[in-house]
């Protein structure tokens, strides 16, 4: 019952996507499958879809690695090396993850549009690695202090330099906690939307949620078989990934939130 | 390599203010030595053993490996642990858990980076010194107790370290391996002739073990000397206490001559004691001390009266298999006694002797 | 391993400074101004406020967003219970059960929401599939009244965020040792008891944590009313966000920026009162 609640939007979506007519429970009958709609998102280039999604992809991607080597550094800082203020840092990045996205996007909008970069890969890119950093790094400070510091000691004597013992000790050992971090970046980068929204105009950077939010039908009517089967397609990959890794996932989050 | 720590201090800087760790500390450890930190927890020698690792510097003081300054703490100097050729045994062996036990092994070398071939020659040597030889693809968590203590002592020997540390490395590991392990691990250090830093807080491993012994004491050193001169000749009422088991009794005592003969006061009584030994209770200046007597050196008889007149009662008897530890009272004073015979029971009266050539007069510590 | 601290985490405060901390700084800055796009920029102090205070689609927006708040996240944490519950059991398929509790959760809101529009449509959608096959009267616009589109909304935010709290909740719940309940059960407790007494009260940091995170994203909630009513029907449904975003969407920068400034005022009070709580709690325990 647990299952369904959580499934059957996805399942309708699959549904009216696989249909012919978006109104086949009204008229009672006729369910004519047919794959023409992803024919028509993933070839018609007026549809733009396939940009979306590669929009989305690297952005998200990227963002989610520049974002996880970032916290990673920080996160050997504040529980490896000598740093003045930690908990203040930490409690500030604390902070700063739950500001409302709405009070940076008037700001961002205006410093995009100077830069020249709204509708740009890296006017996206900036604002998610910060917007992503702060859980990144609970995450991984999380992670590293529960590698026992007896391990870098071993390493010092074993004759690293520091940078040694986070390249070749801590960054190994803490791989999973890595892993964990960058697939809930990503996650969170593929699905943000206001950002995107307020800072792409088209298909030349737009990403795959904002595409389909604002998918509108070319003749009034709502291409209902469309949108789901882009949804679907965009979907498809993240269920893929919280298949596989739904224990990194989970890790994931209970660590960077219920130890913060 | 010859380790030389002159007049070391350490001071931590925490939230609730300074905390003294190592209040100058001075020690000479001579080359191809076992050498043994003895003390409590909290006494400071884990610091020790970092300073000389170079996981931390000190804040007063320097360390010397021969004619080497490792650390100048007036100088600012502070080699970092890379540069002073150590290897150091962990509590909890600090294996990497990523690596095979033959990358773990390998680790130290390959940092240092050594030609592969070499790499291998040098861990196979270790590997059979440490029979290890079948565990080489094994990761860390795949391992035994004792077998992750071999592997963390195989990665310390295997780039031949000038000192080598060992901070608590057996304390857990079961006991019959430990003992097992103490023997090896003395052996091993012979035949290798490494000078050797042993940090524990178990006496019998520091007997067993040290060639000489340290003991400290709230950072700082109570007694250094060999493991019989610890026992026999303790320098004062910590060591006399903390080494040996059971522990000693620590009596109340002062002492005066009365017909030229001298005398001991104790728990109320006073005791004459043989002529020769109160040359060494002149030297303790001032009256009043602690007489130190081991349970062996206090003998029990089942008289109802002594010829020195030392009544107790029995309050509890602790069989040990071949001996049985008496613990005694005598008014509100307690003590104990180690004895072979029979079968004493609670609550008996019965007199007890001291063995006054077993005694130990040690002066009151300013602590 | 001296000094170097600043060097390896100044990325970190370099980025969060540059794209969180200055545009908050900017929004404050931007709203003492009157600075809409075709007029002359003209600064007003605290002007922005006040007109923010006699405008009523502000307070009207305002109350939305806190009634959406106290109806959803209850009800996110009374249906995240139950799933953590359920999950905590030794069920068959618990990984692959996981995984689809998960799912609501990793979907971008967008597109969900996109397929809860296409559930309340009118006509053809699964709800009123269900409504009428039910046999509960004829076709109903789902987000047509103010109050039918409120419900809309919390059932596809309940959907989405529910997750979230069962994966908090289920930490907790693992965290509670075994032993404690076989104690319980020696002690004679029946399973209401158990529930009562142990799991709910050592569950209460989680919980609290859920409550935290999950309140202060709802303050800001955005994705899922942008799609499914867009503010409507009559704005009714129009929250913080939505209406700061719809100033900036005109050009209104001071406005705009002084509604998010009121927001993440908010928002902040709202954490740091649960902070100075957990605090609390943890000083209690």
């Amino acid at each position: 019952m647990m299952a369904s609640f959580c499934l059957f939007p996805w399942l309708y979506m699959l549904l009216v996507s696989l249909n012919d007519r978006p109104d086949f429970l009204g008229t009672q009958g006729s369910i004519g499958l047919s794959g023409g709609h992803y024919l028509a998102v993933l070839t018609e280039r007026s549809l733009h879809f396939l940009d979306y999604l590669r929009n989305s992809a690297i952005v998200a991607l990227s963002s989610a690695a520049l974002g996880t080597v970032i916290a990673a550094l920080a996160a050997f800082a504040v529980t490896r090396l000598d740093l003045p203020g930690k908990a203040a840092v930490l409690f500030f990045v604390l902070a700063a993850s739950m500001f409302p996205q709405i009070s940076l996007t008037g700001y961002l909008f205006r410093l995009m549009t100077r830069l020249g970069w709204i509708n740009t890969y890296q006017g996206l890119l900036f604002p998610y690695v910060a917007w992503t950093l702060p859980l990144s790094l609970w995450l991984l400070v999380s992670c590293f202090s529960q590698i026992p510091k007896e391990l870098d000691k071993a390493a010092l004597v074993d004759g690293c330099t520091s940078w040694q013992v986070l390249w070749r000790v801590l960054l190994p050992v803490a791989r999973p906690g890595i892993f964990a971090a960058f697939l809930l970046s990503f996650i969170a980068a593929f699905n943000e939307f206001l950002f995107a929204l307020m800072l792409t105009t088209d298909h030349g950077a737009r990403t795959v949620p904002v595409g389909i939010a604002l998918f509108q039908g070319l003749h009034g009517e709502m291409p209902w078989g469309d949108i789901m089967a882009a949804s679907i397609v965009a979907t498809a990959p993240i269920a893929a990934i919280v298949a596989l890794f739904q224990r990194h996932i989970v890790a994931g989050l209970t660590g960077g939130a219920v130890k913060g | 390599m010859m380790v030389r720590i002159d007049n070391l201090s350490k001071r931590f800087f925490s939230l609730r203010g300074e905390v003294a760790a190592l209040r100058g500390l001075s020690l000479d450890i001579h080359d191809k030595e076992f050498f043994v930190l003895l003390g409590p927890s909290g006494c400071g020698k884990s610091t020790l053993l970092n300073l000389i690792a170079g996981l931390d510097s000190p804040t007063g003081g320097q360390i010397w490996f021969d004619d080497a300054v490792m650390a100048d703490a007036d100088r600012g100097v502070c080699l970092s642990p890379r540069k002073r050729n150590v290897a150091m045994v962990f509590q909890s062996y600090a294996l990497y858990p990523h690596l095979s036990v033959f990358d773990n092994i390998a680790f130290p070398l390959s940092i240092a980076g050594m030609r592969k071939d070499e790499i291998a020659e040098a861990v196979r040597e270790a590997t059979d010194m440490l029979e290890l030889a079948d565990l080489l693809a094994a990761k860390p968590a795949e391992l035994s107790g004792g077998q992750r203590q071999r592997v963390a002592i195989a990665r310390a020997l295997v780039r031949k370290p000038s000192v080598f540390l060992l901070d608590e490395p057996l304390s857990n590991l079961d006991a019959q391996l430990r003992a097992s392990m103490r023997t090896e691990l003395k052996s091993l250090q012979r035949r290798l002739g490494i000078t050797t830093i042993y940090v524990t807080h178990d006496q019998v491993e520091a007997m067993s073990l040290g060639d000489r012994v340290a003991v400290l004491h709230d950072g700082r050193l109570e007694q250094t000397g060999s493991p019989q001169e610890l026992y026999h000749r303790p320098a004062n009422a910590f060591v006399g206490t903390f080494i040996g088991s059971p522990p000693m009794n620590l009596f109340e005592a002062s002492w005066r001559e009365a017909d030229g003969r001298p005398h001991v006061e104790i728990m109320n009584m006073r005791l004459e004691i043989p002529l020769h030994l109160g040359q060494r209770l002149r030297a303790l200046k001032g009256a009043s001390f602690l007489l130190g007597m081991r349970p062996e050196n206090i003998h029990a008889h089942f008289s109802t009266s002594s010829p020195l007149g030392l009544m107790a009662t029995v309050r509890s008897a602790e069989r040990l298999g071949r001996e049985t530890l008496l613990h005694l009272a005598r008014g509100e004073h307690r003590l104990t006694a180690l004895t072979s015979a029979g079968d004493f029971t609670e609550g008996a009266e019965i007199s007890v002797e001291f063995d006054w050539d077993h005694a130990h007069f040690l002066a009151r510590s300013e602590r | 391993m001296r000094d170097r601290g600043i060097l390896f985490i100044l990325p970190l405060l370099a980025f969060v400074a540059a794209f969180i901390i200055v545009p908050i700084c900017g929004a404050f800055w931007n709203s003492a101004f009157q600075d809409i796009g075709y007029l002359q920029t003209r600064f007003v102090g605290l002007g922005n406020y006040r007109q923010a205070l006699s405008d009523p689609a502000f307070r009207q927006s305002l109350k939305f967003t806190i009634i959406f708040i106290a109806v959803s996240v209850p009800l996110e944490l009374a249906l995240g219970l139950a799933f953590a519950l359920i999950l905590d059991l030794d069920l068959p398929f618990r990984g692959a059960l996981r995984a689809c509790v998960l799912l609501p959760w990793a979907i971008p809101t967008a597109i969900s929401a996109r397929v809860w529009e296409l559930i309340y449509g009118y006509g053809y959608g699964l709800a009123n599939a269900l409504w009428t096959g039910l046999g509960c009267g004829g076709p109903v616009n789902w987000l047509g009244t103010p109050w039918r589109a409120f419900g809309s909304l919390v059932a596809a935010e309940a959907w989405k965020t529910t997750p979230f709290v069962t994966i908090i909740l289920l930490a907790g719940l693992s965290a509670i040792p075994r032993d404690l309940y076989s104690q319980a059960k020696v002690d004679r407790a029946n399973s209401l008891q158990i529930f009562w007494r142990i799991t709910l009260p050592l569950l209460r940091p989680a919980m609290l944590v859920a409550l935290l995170f999950r309140t202060i994203d709802a303050l800001r909630v955005f994705d899922v009313i942008y799609v499914l009513t867009h503010g409507g029907p009559g704005g009714s449904t129009t929250s913080l966000s939505l209406y700061a975003y719809k100033y900036f969407l005109n050009g209104d920068f001071g406005y705009g920026s002084a509604i998010s400034v009121a927001l993440f005022l908010v928002a902040f009070a709202f954490s740091l009162a649960y902070v100075r709580l957990a605090g609390y709690c943890r000083a209690l325990a």
